[in-house]
């Protein structure tokens, strides 16, 4: 019985299909290994080797590789969301009760959240990571600062998804962030500066023109600013925050890959 | 029994007492400087696991209390329970290899991460740690979901305003800030400082040692800014304005609930008052034909203090004690350095001046909106 199993495995790992997708076989010795490495689009962000030192638990704590993780967690959970949710404020509310009700296995909204706070956290101790090992010294210069950029990201991507559940929650806390825009200097209507800014006695920023009113298409969060912050949630934010990962993936590789001592 | 409730009352009460934002902050500061000063005592194993004994107890003791279990443990403040864990967890772990790593360099040994030539296979090692550590993740957070129903309260209605109003957990900490700022330093301008301020951290920090490894022997000034702004500057108002701000943002002690009441609001000066007084003279600016210069002259006082404060206070540590940070950095960079520091070191300053001496605002600039 078992002789036939393996006989059955050795034929379909011979078979002309098994071989099409894997080139390799398990990789068992230190030539297989690499070609393992350097074959696989996925396993090809990283080099075939590595210092032994990067690759401790202790080092790194997985955090960058994590964050990236659950980055992909949300967009899967988000594009299924997606699906149920109508960001329109006379639906948006209904969708997320149905959801919570109706939609079988209802942990999509669970795990989309929790995965977002996940996501914040580990952004944050990834930076403490880098920052305590040093690891933003040349030539790693411009990677620290695109890594910044994804964090600030990070931040408004889980910002602009507390809105569309569209409870009190989310009016509230979402008011409170966006009136900090209309304070703005010369660009927000109460900012300071802001009067400077007229022509002939009439102000040219005024809560109908100025960033919040931009951030909001509207003076306060209404229907409009549900619409605005679904399509920087699920479109613009991720798009960049993945065209900044892939520069902050391959920069790692360009300069001289996980750091260490000199 | 009598006895028994009077302790734990009095405990209560203490807490309620020391939570106030200028003792906590003082209290955590103080930790902070111990913390750095003596990292390689504490962070051995065996001091480390009495303190984090100590901790959950504190904690486990605090939880016995419905009211502040119930402010707690709402949905979306586990995130910022978690976080807390973790900082602890790493910046000790943090401070430990940095330990080990002094001692070493101390011996003559290089740093433990050392060895360049010494290479390992991707596949399996690090494929395999990646495996582990993602199911890892995905359990945690499938049992997480399991545990906790993400949270959705009435729907969105502008008419009944949700008090207190809360920013994401993330962003509490700068709402907490408003306190002390109007809008646009504590929401805008303090906020770009803190991203530009990051971003230049590469280009400003031009210390040649302690790269690719952890240390703080070698880094000393680098670490613990870095570790101040974090913990006392952005996570310590995230906690303060999430557990100890109520309903009108007013502070509450842990133990005490959330019922609204209105305090009789603190008497808060302006710096211009304190020096001139509430000169009537002073304040005539306010005029249909207020000449630009008034308001100005008014706010004198704060404008020094600040162009003290901003300009002549790095010309002077970089003539006297950071002498050679400046030489090290050139004119460009300290300027640059100077600027971002001494901006973030506006916060605690107003913090100070509030808490000591009732100050609203240094510079009153309010014919502009421009109140610093």
């Amino acid at each position: 019985m078992m002789g036939m199993l393996r006989r059955l495995g050795e034929s379909i790992r011979a078979s002309q299909l098994w071989r099409s997708v894997f080139r390799q076989g398990i990789p068992r010795d230190r030539r297989s290994r690499v070609l393992a490495v350097m074959g696989n689009v996925f396993l090809h962000l990283h080099p075939p080797e590595l210092r032994r030192s990067g690759v401790r638990l202790s080092f790194t704590w997985c955090l960058g590789g994590l964050t990236f993780f659950l980055f992909l967690v949300e967009a899967v959970t988000g594009i299924l969301l997606m699906f149920y949710y109508r960001p329109v404020a006379e639906y948006a509310y209904h969708d997320m009760v149905g959801l919570r009700g109706h939609v079988s296995f209802g942990l999509l909204r669970e795990i989309h959240r929790w995965g977002a706070h996940l996501m914040v956290i580990t952004c944050w101790l990834h930076l403490l990571r880098v920052f305590l090992t040093g690891s933003y010294r040349p030539p790693r210069e411009f990677n620290w600062v695109v890594g910044v950029c994804l964090l600030v990201l990070t931040m408004l991507m889980s910002f602009t998804g507390y809105l569309l559940p569209w409870d009190q929650l989310a009016l509230w806390a979402v008011t409170v962030g966006t009136n900090m825009a209309a304070a703005a200097p010369w660009l927000g209507s109460e900012g300071p500066g802001s009067s400077l800014l007229a022509v002939e006695g009439i102000p040219l920023v005024h809560p109908g023109s100025d960033v919040r009113f931009a951030l909001l298409g509207g003076v306060a969060v209404g229907p409009a600013a549900l619409m605005r912050f679904y399509v920087l949630h699920c479109v613009a934010l991720p798009v960049l925050a993945g065209v900044l990962m892939a520069v902050h993936f391959w920069r790692i590789r360009r300069d001289g890959g996980i750091s260490g001592p000199l | 029994m009598i006895a028994e409730a009077w302790t734990i009352d009095s405990l209560r009460e203490g807490s309620n007492w020391l939570a106030h934002p200028a003792r906590v902050m003082t209290i955590c500061a103080i930790g902070l400087v111990a913390g750095l000063w003596w990292y390689r005592v504490w962070t051995r194993p065996r001091w480390a696991a009495l303190l984090l004994g100590g901790l959950l107890a504190v904690v486990t003791l605090a939880g016995l209390d419905p009211v502040l279990r119930d402010k707690v443990c709402r949905p979306d403040n586990l995130a910022i329970l978690l976080l807390v864990l973790l900082l602890c967890f790493f910046v000790w772990r943090g401070l430990r290899q940095a330990a080990v790593n002094d001692d070493r360099a101390e011996r003559g040994e290089p740093p433990f991460e050392a060895g360049a030539d010494d290479k390992v296979l991707t596949w399996p090692h690090l494929v395999f740690l990646e495996l582990v550590a993602l199911v890892a993740c995905s359990a945690f957070l499938v049992i997480w979901s399991l545990l906790v129903r993400a949270p959705l309260e009435p729907p969105a209605d502008l008419e009944t305003v949700l008090n207190p109003a809360k920013a994401p957990w993330y962003f509490v900490g700068l709402q907490e800030l408003l306190v002390y700022f109007d809008p646009w330093l504590a929401g805008v301008v303090l906020p770009v400082v803190m991203v530009v301020g990051l971003s230049a951290l590469p280009y400003l920090d031009r210390n040649p040692r302690g790269s690719g490894y952890y240390t703080l022997r070698e880094r000393p000034l680098a670490v613990s800014v870095f570790l101040a702004a974090f913990i006392l500057l952005w996570m310590l108002p995230i906690l303060v304005g999430t557990f100890l701000r109520g309903p009108n943002w007013t502070l509450y002690g842990p133990f005490e609930p959330w019922d609204p009441h209105t305090e009789s609001p603190a008497e808060l000066v302006n710096l211009s008052a304190m020096v001139w007084g509430e000169r009537s003279e002073m304040e005539a600016g306010f005029g249909a034909e207020a000449a630009l210069w008034r308001p100005v002259v008014r706010e004198l006082p704060g404008i020094v203090l600040l162009g003290f404060y901003f300009l002549v206070m790095p010309w002077v540590l970089s003539r006297t004690a950071w002498r050679g940070l400046r030489e090290r950095m050139g004119s460009v960079r300290y300027l640059v350095f100077s600027v971002l520091l001494m901006g973030m070191g506006l916060v605690p300053a107003k913090m100070l001046l509030r808490w000591l001496l009732d100050v609203r605002y240094i510079v009153a600039l309010t014919e502009w909106s421009l109140n610093i």
